[in-house]
Formats: structure tokens, C-alpha cells, sequence
């Protein structure tokens, strides 16, 4: 049996944070400074550029009471798996600054890549077989390499709208993704396997968690003092009934808004999506 | 270039804490103190012993408190997952805190100061029920019982703690730290009593359902009646899981039964056998005094010792909530007491649950007397 789970991860740079764009306008141009001079466009060849899969534009229904009850996603295309070890070492060695070694402790700490044998060797542990999700990647490392192969880390409702095809009120996939939760280690396999969701995508669901664009846009902390804040008592007026679809929805909002962005995780992957969509170069 | 740019967002930062925080000078009410120092959230490249600081031990322990009046305890309790079995063959990968389920006993005195530092290591793989592991009574004694056969396990999820036996601003103090994040806060043992802590993050019923869970004893700073009496004194935790059979082999967490409060097991210190495998001791005559916390996370207990009589139960923990010759005495979800009974003769007495299907589903334990 595979799990099936949705899990999507937004990163939060800083707990002492000044206004969320402010911050997301710093570090987007902070980031554009340190990437811009290794840009040349390879991504017809690079790993991970290929396996597109174009997304009709449409709306979906969101999860938090706080959102429009509709959202609507323009046309875009999403690579259909997460980015995996043998993709990123080949991304870090065409772009040595974003080796372990090398890369500034704004953009990725200490357990960046911390899983592979060396800076440009995956080596033998489990968690870095090259056909495995790359994992212990930092948010600014995830967009860098998106930016490497002509792409961008997916938006939010981008990566709901895809990931919630068909299952948003799906009680019993509900339960199933309770399941990758309580027990993600059972998932770690190669990237591709199992079907495709209904758009044709693998592995949004029981595999990893994975990095998306938005920068604290979309839901604030509880450190912010707002009332909505993701407390024990406060977390039931975010969901729009009280059934298992609602409470795993509310569960991938707090992982989402919970992970420090110059830090990986071990469970905590991404992939691409494309402005022009398309089926590859 | 980015030194300069980390420069630029510290200040930026700096300005936003000068408009953030909620500074609270602390004021005094009949000689309990409130008015905490703000919540630090960090990174730590800490590594060591999960679980550090005096008055942490494992139930049925409870460490004796070694200090004259108050004083201030640096107490560290890291979160984690953790496979643990709760009862023979049923095996889960916990949320834990501290590699255990339930956590450590803290145990303190009213007016006491905790500094609590937590690291939540969700994503790392944390050594356990090592015998060459320093830090606390609770290593200790988890590396020498072991009940649940702790083993590594890995689940990356954002966790908090919420004190019971504190009175702080939750949305300050208990707020969700992410997986290598760490948090640092203070609270003062304003009351005496028996409470619960707990992960209080959403989805609250798995957090908690999944092993996030603990006692803190707060010992009255004048002492109960009986203290004199007591020859025996033990920790009791009662606790529900929701499992179901998952697909490798061992069981996970079941989001429908727990949301119909319908536990698969129901049982004291963390473990099904817990409490038979090893029974609690006493003689003929003993005092014996438990402090027993029910957990839930949904369902109350009525707490009953068979043979025995409660001579006295602290309702809550607190020598002014006394309650005299009292059969069982009925605990709700996050809630707690101390009772105290007489053995009355050589034998065994049995400790469970008197709503019998939770005690069928495995909330009972031993006390043996010689
Ligand atoms: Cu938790």
C-alpha cells in the first residue's frame, strides 16, 4: 500500500522578521545578485529540465476560511517529479558556488547537502542513491536550481491545484495522508514511481515534502500576533468544517508555513514549474 | 557582497523586534510571579543528550527534589520521533518528547523559575537508551527499563510545548518551532498540581495522540499533610492511542478512530505491560502515594485502585483540593491527581481504569506488596 499525502513546504527566512515583502523583496534581489552571474541558459540539457507537464489554467476550491473561496491558477507547467540527487549534483557541479563548501550560510546552513559522500560525490547512505528526491536542500538552493533549468519553484495554489486534483474532499485519501505523517520513513523511494494524479504528475503525494515559491504570502505567523496565528485553540477557525479533509488541509498549512528557508529537512524535497507551458525543450 | 546583505536583513530584523515585541514587566500577585521574558526562537548546532537538567526522571519515577525553598532549573527536553511499542507486537513511530512516551517527569516546587529549552529534532535521528548517556535521571532509567524498546525513527513536523503548570502568553511561549529550530522560554511554577504538557500544534488530537506528552509535578512549597506518612511515591500516566495496521509491517496513526475517541489502546506509562512487567513495590502497611495524570488526549479516566481505598485524593495535585475515602476518582483528559491508600495486607492490587473498556484495552498495572 502506498501512502498518498499532500504535503507541500513554504519556507519562513527568520522568526525576527521585518514585513513579509520587505524580506521576500531582499531576498529575491539578494538572491538574483548572488545567481545572476553563473546564468546561462543550459536548461535544454540539464537534469530535471525534461518530463514537463502542462497545466490547463482552472480554480479550485482552497482550504482556509481566511482565502477567497475560489482560486484561480493560470496555465503553467509542472516537472512531473520532484528534483533528485543525480539532477542536483549536476546542477552543483556547473555551479561550484552552490557546492556545500561554498555556498554562503545565508543561503543554505550547515545540513545543506549534508546526506551526500562529499561536495560533488553522492556517496553510498540511503537518503542520496541519484535516483532518489534530493533532500537537506535549502528554499534559496530549490529556486536556484528551478532558475538553472529555465524554470521556478511552483506557487502555493500552483502545487494545491495540481497536488488536490480530484481528492480535495476525499476522506479516505484524507486518512491515507494521516498515514505519510505518522510514518513518512516508509516513503523513501526512487522519484516516479507508482501512477501519475490526474494531470499526469508523480509524487505529490507520499513521497517528500516539497519547497514552493511563496515567500510568507499567504498565511501569517503566529509569532506575528495575528489572530489567526496556528495555535492549539486558534487552528479550528481556519478550516471550513470539521472532517479528516479539512484537518489534513490544515495540517499541510502549518508544515508549510514551518521551515526556515536557508535550511533543508530530510523529508523535504521540490520541483520545478514553468511559466510557458509545454511538454519540454 | 553578502555579508552586507546579512547585515542589511539583521537590521531589518532589529527594527521589526523593537515594533514586535510585547514586553511585560513582571509584576507579583500574593507572591506568585508573571510576566515572562520573550519566547527566543533559534538555531543550535546542538547535538547532545535530548533530555538534560534535575527533576527529570521516568515514570513511575519521580526524582526527590534535592533543593532548600526555590530555585531556578535549566531544563531541556528536545522533541522527536521515536518507533516505540506499546503493547507486545504493536509497534508506531512516535512523536516524542525526550525519545519516550510518555516524556519526563519534571518535578519542581511552587515558585520555582524553569528556563526550557527545546530543539525539535524531527528530522534527525536521535540516540536514546544509551547507558553512557549523561544528562538526566530519565536517560538513565530509560537505558536501564526501556518498556517501549525505543529505535530510531525520522518524521519532520513543526512541534511546540505547552506547560500546564505554566501561566504565560501561549501564542508567545507555545508557539510552533520547525524541524531544526529551537525554542527558549521561561515560566514560573505558580501552583501546585499535577499537569500535563503537551505538543500544541495542529492538528492538536494527532500531536498529542501521537506520544507528545508528559507530567509536570509542582510539590507544594509548604508540603502535603500526609507528607510525613508517605513511605512509597510513584508516577501513574494514563494515555490513549489510535493505531491501525499500516502498510510495512507496523502500525500508524488512526485520524477516524481519533476523531471518534474510539483508542485502539489505552495504557499507563506508555506501555500495555508497563506496569505488570514491572509491578510497582510496597509493604504491608505502606503509604503509598501516586500522582496520576490522564493524558487522554479525549477520553477521562476513573482511576481505581482494586482492594484499595483513596484515604485521601489532591484533587489537581493541590493539598487544598482534598478529598477523603474516596473509591476511584474521576479524571478528565489533561487533568490530574494525587491519591494515597493504605496496603492493607500481602497481595496484589491492581490499578485501572474503572470504565472497563478502556481497561480491557489495556489500562491496567500492578502493585505488589510483600
Ligand atoms: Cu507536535
Amino acid at each position: 500500500m502506498t501512502a498518498r499525502t499532500l504535503r507541500s513546504a513554504r519556507p519562513r527566512s527568520d522568526r525576527s522578521r521585518p514585513t513579509r515583502t520587505a524580506l521576500g523583496a531582499l531576498a529575491a534581489t539578494i538572491l538574483a545578485t548572488f545567481a545572476s552571474s553563473a546564468f546561462a541558459q543550459e536548461a535544454a540539457s540539464a537534469p530535471g529540465a525534461t518530463d514537463r507537464i502542462a497545466i490547463p489554467g482552472g480554480t479550485f476550491e482552497t482550504v482556509l476560511v481566511l482565502d477567497a473561496a475560489e482560486v484561480a491558477v493560470a496555465p503553467f507547467a509542472l516537472a512531473a517529479t520532484p528534483v533528485t540527487n543525480a539532477a542536483f549534483l549536476a546542477f552543483v557541479e556547473a555551479r561550484p558556488n552552490w557546492g556545500r563548501d561554498a555556498v554562503p550560510s545565508v543561503f543554505a546552513n550547515a545540513g545543506y547537502l549534508a546526506h551526500w559522500a562529499g561536495t560533488t560525490e553522492l556517496g553510498s547512505a540511503p537518503a542520496a542513491a541519484p535516483d532518489l528526491p534530493v533532500t537537506h536542500v535549502s528554499w534559496y538552493a530549490a529556486a536556484s536550481y528551478c532558475d538553472w533549468v529555465g524554470g521556478r519553484l511552483p506557487t502555493e495554489y500552483e502545487w494545491e491545484y495540481v497536488a488536490g486534483a480530484g481528492a480535495r474532499r476525499d476522506v479516505a485519501q484524507a486518512v491515507a495522508q494521516f498515514a505519510w505523517y505518522s510514518s513518512p520513513e516508509a516513503s523513501v523511494r526512487p522519484v516516479g514511481q507508482g501512477a501519475p494524479n490526474p494531470f499526469g504528475v508523480h509524487d505529490l503525494h507520499g513521497l517528500v515534502l516539497e519547497w514552493v515559491h511563496d515567500f510568507e504570502t499567504v498565511l501569517p505567523g503566529e509569532d506575528d500576533g495575528t489572530p489567526f496565528g496556528l495555535g492549539c485553540g486558534a487552528a479550528a477557525r481556519l478550516t471550513t468544517g470539521n472532517d479528516l479533509a479539512d484537518q489534513v488541509a490544515l495540517m499541510r498549512h502549518v508544515v508549510r508555513m514551518n521551515f526556515v528557508a536557508e535550511r533543508g529537512s530530510s523529508r523535504l524535497g521540490f520541483r520545478c514549474a514553468f511559466d510557458a507551458p509545454g511538454n519540454g525543450e | 557582497m553578502f555579508r552586507t546583505a546579512r547585515t542589511a536583513l539583521t537590521a531589518l530584523a532589529a527594527l521589526s523586534i523593537a515594533f514586535a515585541a510585547h514586553a511585560q514587566e513582571p509584576f507579583e500577585v500574593d507572591g506568585m510571579q508573571f510576566g515572562m521574558p520573550e519566547a527566543e526562537v533559534f538555531t543550535e548546532p546542538y547535538d547532545g543528550p535530548p533530555v538534560v537538567g534535575p527533576g527529570l526522571s521516568m515514570a513511575p519515577f519521580l526524582s526527590p527534589l534535592e533543593h532548600e525553598g526555590t530555585t531556578t532549573h535549566e531544563v531541556r527536553i528536545d522533541t522527536f520521533a521515536a518507533d516505540i511499542e506499546i503493547a507486545p507486537g504493536v509497534r508506531f513511530a512516535s512523536w516524542s518528547y525526550g525519545g519516550a512516551v510518555p516524556g519526563p517527569v519534571l518535578h519542581v516546587r511552587e515558585g520555582d523559575r524553569v528556563i526550557f529549552t527545546m530543539k525539535n529534532r524531527s528530522d534527525e535521528t536521535v540516540v536514546v537508551a544509551d547507558p553512557e548517556q549523561e544528562g538526566s535521571d530519565f536517560l538513565t532509567q530509560l537505558a536501564e527499563f526501556n518498556p517501549q524498546s525505543v529505535q530510531e525513527a525520522v518524521a519532520p513536523m513543526p512541534h511546540s510545548m505547552d506547560f500546564h503548570s505554566g501561566t504565560v502568553a501561549a501564542n508567545d511561549k507555545w508557539r510552533t518551532i520547525a524541524p531544526g529550530e529551537s525554542i527558549r522560554f521561561e515560566w514560573v511554577a505558580n501552583y501546585p498540581g499535577t499537569y500535563i504538557y503537551h505538543c500544541g500544534t495542529p492538528m492538536v488530537l494527532m500531536h498529542t495522540a501521537m506520544g507528545q506528552y508528559g507530567l509536570v509535578v509542582v510539590s507544594p512549597k509548604d508540603g502535603f499533610p500526609t507528607d510525613a506518612q508517605v513511605d512509597r511515591e510513584y508516577v501513574v500516566v494514563q494515555s490513549e492511542f489510535y493505531l491501525t495496521r499500516g502498510g510495512n509491517g507496523g502500525f500508524q496513526f488512526d485520524a477516524q478512530a481519533a476523531m471518534n475517541k474510539n483508542p485502539s489502546h489505552v495504557v499507563f506509562n506508555g506501555h500495555r505491560n508497563a506496569l505488570s512487567d514491572r509491578p510497582l513495590e510496597a509493604d504491608v502497611g505502606d503509604r503509598v502515594r501516586i500522582h496520576f495524570l490522564n493524558v487522554g488526549p479525549s477520553d477521562t479516566s476513573t482511576f481505581h485502585v482494586i482492594g484499595a481505598i483513596f484515604d485521601v485524593v489532591y484533587y489537581e495535585g493541590d493539598p487544598r483540593n482534598d478529598m477523603y475515602a474516596m473509591q476511584s476518582v474521576l479524571v478528565g483528559a489533561g487533568m490530574g491527581a494525587v491519591v494515597e491508600f493504605i496496603v492493607p495486607e500481602a497481595g496484589e492490587y491492581y490499578l485501572v481504569d474503572h470504565e472497563f473498556a478502556d481497561k480491557e484495552k489495556g489500562a491496567v498495572g500492578v502493585l505488589r506488596a510483600e
